[in-house]
Order: C-alpha cells, then sequence, then structure tokens
C-alpha cells in the first residue's frame, strides 16, 4: 500500500473518456445506476481535482466534513486534498465529472497564465450555480472535450486535449480568483517543508504516525515541523497525520472490505484495540459503525 | 509596413467576424445558404497577422506575392507574415482565422508543433486537405466562434487563445490527411538562394543587418540578391532584411515582456534611439507606440 490509492484508476469506475494519470471524464448519460457509479467512489482523501457538474437531480456529499446538497445547474470543485464521502443521490440523477490529475492541473493553469500555487488552495471546495446558459455551454464543452479524446491520436494528443481543459478552467472562474484560506509566503524554505511533510506523509503514514518520525526525515524538530504545518494549514502536523491515516482506513474499508486485524496489520498498528480506539478518536466513530453507515 | 490586415471587418458583403482584443480574429460566410460573392480586395502586405483559411465550397481567388492561387472546396491557405495578399472576386463558403505573430509563436511553442514554422515568413502554403479533415476543422472553428459569442468573462482572450491553438493543433497532427500543393519549384536556384538567405537571416539577423553581408554570404553579388527577392516577394533585398528584422523583433519582444531596452541590446543597436529610429522608420510608429497597441485592453 504503498502507492498513492488512485481510486479513480481502479476498475470498478469506468470512465466516460481519458488519458490516464492525467485527465478523466464520467457520466451517466448512458444510463447506467448513478447511484452505484457515485456510491463507488470511496470515502477518501481526493489527491486530484474534480469537477462535478449536476445536469438533473439531487446529491449530497459531505467535503471536509461538509454537507453539500448540490441540485440541478449547480458545480462542486474540489481541489487537491479534500476529502470526500458520497452519501445519496436521487433516483433521476445525471451528472458529469472531471478529474484532473495534479500535474495536468498545474500545466493547465500554467497556460493560463494564472499563479497558482497548491499548497495555497489545496483543500478548498466550491459550489457554483450556473445559469441557464452556462449550463448548456459546460454540457457542450464536456460533450466535445469527450469525443475529441476518443477520436485524438498521436503524441501530441495530450498537449491537445489540454487546450480544451483551459477553456473548462477559464470558464470556472472561482478557481482563479486570488482568495486563498490561508496566507502565506510560498518561496521560503517553511513552504517547502511544508510541501516535503506532505510528500513523506503520502508515502509513509500506512507505517509511521509520529511527528518525530517526519520531522527526522527533514532533520527538524517536531515543534518547527508543527509550526509550519499551522503556518500553510491551520492544521498542526498530527492532525494531519492522523487525518491521512484515518482517510486511508476508511478507503481500505470501503473498497476492500477490510476486516479490524487487517487493518491493524495494513496500517502498522500493534493491535486491533489500539487500531479501534484510535479510529474512534479521529472520526468519531468505530471502524464497524462506519462499515456499517456505508452499506445503508 | 504594419497596415496590413487582410480583411478589414468594414467592408460590405453578408459575413461574420469577430476579434479579440485585436490580436485574434476570425471570419467566415457559414451561414449562407447559397454560395455568396466575395468582393475583390486590393493587395495588401500582410505583416502582422498568420492567417489560415479553409474553403468548403466554391473556389477562393487569390494573388501571392504575385502568383495566382485557387483554393478550392476542401483546401487551404496558410499564410505568413510579410506577403502581398489580393483578394479577387470568388464564389465561396469559407471561414478563416488571423491571430497575431507573436501569439501564433507562443501558441507553437507551447503545443509542441515543430518549431521551424513558427518563424516562417515571406511564404504561403496551400494544402489539400480529405474531407474527414475539413469536417473536424470545420467543428473545431464552430467550437471557437461560439466562445467569441459568449459575454466577457476575465479569461476569455485565454480560453480563445486555448482553441485557436486547438485548431491548429488539430491541422498539424492530422499530417496523412493533407497534401501540400506546390506553386512554385522549391528546387530552382532562385528559391534555394532566397530560401538561404531567410536562413542566414534568421541566424544573423540581431547582429547584421547589410544586405553585403547577405550577399557575401550567399557568394552572389547584391545586385542579383536583389533580383532574387524581387522576383518573390516585389521588394528589394534591404527592404527584405528590414521586414524581416521587424518580424523577429516582434517576436522577440513578446518574448521579452516587451522590455524595449533588452531587446535593443540583443539585436546590438548602438543605442535605444537608434533601436527607435529603425523601428519608427519601417513600421511608422515608435516602439513604445507598438507595445501599447499591443497591450491595449
Amino acid at each position: 500500500m504503498n502507492q498513492q490509492t488512485d481510486i479513480f484508476g481502479n476498475s470498478r469506475i469506468v470512465p466516460t473518456a481519458g488519458i490516464a494519470k492525467s485527465i478523466l471524464l464520467f457520466d451517466n448519460f448512458n444510463g447506467y445506476n448513478p447511484i452505484v457509479t457515485l456510491g463507488h467512489i470511496p470515502n477518501c482523501k481526493l489527491w486530484q481535482t474534480t469537477v462535478f457538474t449536476l445536469l438533473q437531480g439531487h446529491v449530497t456529499f459531505k467535503v471536509n466534513g461538509d454537507t453539500l446538497n448540490l441540485r440541478a445547474g449547480q458545480c462542486l470543485t474540489t481541489l487537491p486534498d479534500c476529502v470526500f464521502e458520497f452519501i445519496e443521490a436521487s433516483e433521476n440523477v445525471r451528472f458529469m465529472l472531471y478529474v484532473i490529475y495534479p500535474e495536468t492541473f498545474i500545466k493547465t493553469f500554467e497556460d493560463l497564465r494564472v499563479n497558482y500555487d497548491i499548497t495555497r488552495i489545496s483543500g478548498r471546495y466550491d459550489v457554483v450555480t450556473f445559469p441557464e446558459a452556462d449550463l448548456k455551454y459546460q454540457f457542450n464543452l464536456f460533450l466535445e472535450t469527450k469525443d475529441e479524446i476518443l477520436k485524438t491520436e498521436g503524441e501530441l494528443k495530450y498537449n491537445y486535449i489540454r487546450c480544451f481543459l483551459n477553456v473548462l478552467l477559464a470558464n470556472n472562474t472561482r478557481l482563479t480568483e486570488d482568495k486563498a484560506t490561508v496566507v502565506g509566503d510560498t518561496s521560503s524554505r517553511q513552504y517547502d517543508v511544508y510541501k516535503r511533510f506532505l510528500i513523506d506523509l503520502n508515502e509513509h503514514a500506512d507505517k509511521e504516525r509520529s511527528v518525530n518520525y517526519y520531522a527526522n526525515l527533514q532533520d527538524i524538530s517536531a515543534k518547527y515541523l508543527s509550526f509550519v504545518c499551522i503556518q500553510y494549514s491551520k492544521k498542526n502536523a498530527s492532525s494531519w497525520i492522523d487525518e491521512y491515516v484515518a482517510t486511508k482506513a476508511k478507503a481500505l474499508i470501503s473498497v476492500h472490505h477490510m476486516s479490524t486485524q487487517e487493518l491493524c496489520d495494513a496500517l502498522n498498528f500493534t493491535s486491533s484495540s489500539s487500531f479501534i480506539r484510535y479510529f474512534k478518536r479521529v472520526t468519531g466513530m468505530s471502524p464497524k459503525e462506519y462499515a456499517h453507515s456505508l452499506k445503508k | 509596413m504594419i497596415a496590413g490586415n487582410i480583411f478589414t471587418l468594414s467592408s460590405a458583403g453578408k459575413y461574420f467576424a469577430a476579434k479579440c482584443k485585436d490580436r485574434y480574429f476570425i471570419m467566415d460566410n457559414l451561414d449562407e445558404k447559397s454560395i455568396p460573392t466575395i468582393e475583390h480586395r486590393d493587395e495588401i502586405y500582410n505583416t502582422m497577422y498568420t492567417y489560415i483559411t479553409v474553403v468548403l465550397r466554391g473556389t477562393l481567388h487569390m494573388r501571392i506575392n504575385g502568383i495566382s492561387v485557387d483554393i478550392k472546396a476542401d483546401e487551404a491557405i496558410h499564410i505568413t507574415p510579410c506577403v502581398n495578399v489580393e483578394i479577387l472576386e470568388s464564389h465561396c463558403l469559407y471561414f478563416c482565422t488571423l491571430t497575431m505573430n507573436h501569439v501564433v509563436t507562443d501558441i507553437y511553442d507551447r503545443s509542441g508543433i515543430g518549431t521551424d514554422i513558427k518563424i516562417r515568413s515571406f511564404t504561403f502554403y496551400h494544402f489539400t486537405l480529405n474531407k474527414t479533415l475539413t469536417e473536424e476543422l470545420l467543428k473545431n472553428y464552430k467550437i471557437l466562434k461560439r466562445e467569441y459569442s459568449r459575454p466577457e468573462y476575465p479569461l476569455k482572450e485565454a480560453s480563445i487563445r486555448a482553441l485557436t491553438c486547438a485548431l491548429k493543433m488539430k491541422f498539424w497532427m492530422s499530417k496523412h490527411d493533407w497534401t501540400e500543393v506546390k506553386h512554385f519549384d522549391e528546387n530552382s536556384r532562385q528559391q534555394r538562394f532566397f530560401g538561404r538567405f531567410l536562413e542566414f537571416l534568421s541566424i544573423y539577423c540581431k547582429h547584421e543587418r547589410s544586405v553585403q553581408f547577405y550577399a557575401d554570404k550567399l557568394r552572389i553579388t547584391p545586385k542579383y540578391l536583389s533580383n532574387i527577392t524581387n522576383s518573390y516577394t516585389g521588394h528589394s533585398s534591404s527592404v527584405v532584411i528590414d521586414h524581416y528584422v521587424i518580424f523577429n523583433i516582434q517576436q522577440t519582444l513578446y518574448v521579452n515582456e516587451f522590455n524595449i531596452k533588452k531587446v535593443s541590446e540583443l539585436y546590438h543597436f548602438p543605442s535605444q534611439s537608434f533601436f527607435g529610429r529603425y523601428f519608427k522608420r519601417i513600421t511608422g510608429m515608435s516602439p513604445n507606440t507598438y507595445v501599447k497597441m499591443l497591450n491595449k485592453e
């Protein structure tokens, strides 16, 4: 489990069109069961950017703990590192979804000449309501992008499809507004420490949970690491670790249906009871209760 | 020299035209039911734009650098800067895009299309497309056209740039679906000389701008060089050098964020005022005015 879980890369959720590890398009226009599709996105921290537009019906998500009730004509954009949970959807749901991987996302912003700081705005999400004309436009753009992905070949395909992504993101103007939730100097060493911590965390969270461990990786003190985390995200290092581990656990429960013993092994806990206690402390419910809540 | 916009938007005739900040233009007469007439337009010297026209039905008659060119259905024409263009009366259905030079360079750089095409000037290319490609290009054009018609939003220009890029990329990625129609013998002695002249210009224009230098490089007399340039462009060799240099400067200004001082140093002008005077003599405006014009909202 050393690799970052790419939930969109797993075979249960089939994209309508896409370029692997760059940009994936999903929709349910062909009528396959939307609830099944959406429900297969497990609760997890999304490290890609997603743009979800609801054309018809109602959908309820929980993003970063906030409950969002989306109705037709609304578009949810989640920037990297949002914790996502699917709650429910109405029978008549029709949606379209873009999943944009970080490298592509950054390149697109470079194309648009917009300064983008991945950490300053990571963890943010936005809900926009489109007027009728804009919704139609977005729908057409989605179909055109899908069409171009399916019929284009060759070495320039990726650059070509990015042109269409440019248009999508240019129209999602909220993303390009400079409203950072945290102010931080991004050219300083502190920022490098923070970024490095997130990368290390992603790699080692299934084995290591102590702040000291991550501080040692960078030859700094645990106190300094926490300080840096608070500067850029208002969360200290141990909160980050807890959240990461809990998210991984949730993903393992929902996708792989692991038992408590298996989870304890996978995440390097000394005993299943210590794991249960940890999970309950961080998420507010026991693993069993969580697994049960998914079945509803 | 600057005043060379091929299709003046105020001409008579039914067509659709749109522009974005004077850097991007599109035109078409696709909404006409029967094949419409296009009126004669006097010859102009295109300097600021690269332009691409695709003909869907009928024939477009043009004279480019004095050569008669007929663009029939499912054919396209790509005209680079520093070219004399005359449009003769025609009956055809077409669409076209005009893009300012420095934007085109940027598009070619970012998209990964071969870099040599971006520095082409003084020439044109005539292509035969297969039907599928024409339809694909038309589809891309319609997406671009729709974007022009949308109400203003902060990144609208970026969207238009992206879709213009997509249109160009669609063409260049489909190499198997078009063939070039040659209008002059590339292997003729004159054509080879002209080609090499442009190559030397691209290498040395930042340092050398005298006719004697290039004539020596080509091992011909200045008189013969002027003969060659006259037969292709209708201009003497010193004019061609000046125009090429200005074309080059336009790209460099763009890449260097319009820093006039830096560009005048890059081109080894004795001083900034020399540069300003040279620029004004050829283009009719000072570098400052030019930069202001490019950046105006």
